[in-house]
């Protein structure tokens, strides 16, 4: 997965739980799950709600690597 | 909300309404393949609305499981993993359609089969064609 992100960084040092973020975010607990794993990439409104949250840019917390050729 | 209820009260009654049926023209000649298609669909939408009516219920008791379960319907995850489950599995019932078609042809099958299948997947691959074009012109 080229995309990698501070997701569960940001909300450890929020002292958030995966629940607490998901009802701010008004996504499942799962999505919050999937994206710090990884597995799932979020929408570009998602990413820009979850950078709201936080104060940040979406750059800052989803960080994209390009693939070596 | 309203709108639902009254929605799932009115199956229930159609359904009440296809047993009502069913015993009416029980003596009148009906087919034992008939009652049981009619006793099928009637048992399938009480089933359906009763247990959506106590969702519904349940959620007027305790508002934060409405808000839980409304989350859980637009949750853009749930959403792409739905989406995706549901194109494959058409995608997957489409070639078991034409496997099907196959076997009938090999067997001998009575033609009407073999018709009914290829009018499935010309249907199918019309419809998937349309609903493209659609989203080309959307997206």
């Amino acid at each position: 997965m080229p995309v990698k992100n501070r997701l569960e960084e940001l909300r450890k040092a929020h002292g958030l739980r995966q629940e607490e973020l998901a009802d701010v975010l008004e996504v499942s607990r799962q999505t919050i799950g999937s994206l710090e794993n990884g597995r799932y990439n979020p929408s570009i409104l998602l990413a820009f709600k979850i950078a709201r949250y936080f104060g940040m840019s979406i750059e800052e917390i989803f960080i994209y690597e390009e693939e070596q050729l | 909300m309203k709108w639902k209820k009254n929605l799932y009260i009115a199956l229930i009654a159609v359904g009440l309404g296809l047993i009502g049926t069913v015993y009416l023209f029980l003596d009148k000649g009906i087919s034992p393949r008939g009652i049981g298609a009619l006793m099928g669909i009637a048992s399938g939408l009480i089933g359906m609305s009763v247990s959506q009516l106590l969702t519904l219920r349940m959620e007027d008791t305790d508002p934060s499981l409405r808000k839980r379960n409304e989350i859980e319907r637009k949750d853009e995850r749930n959403l792409a993993i739905r989406c995706r489950a549901k194109a494959l599995s058409g995608d997957v019932l489409l070639w078991a359609v034409v496997g099907i078609s196959w076997l009938s042809f090999g067997l001998g099958a009575p033609s009407w089969i073999l018709l009914l299948t290829a009018a499935v997947f010309v249907a199918k691959s019309l419809l998937e064609l349309c609903l493209m074009i659609r989203y080309q012109q959307e997206m």
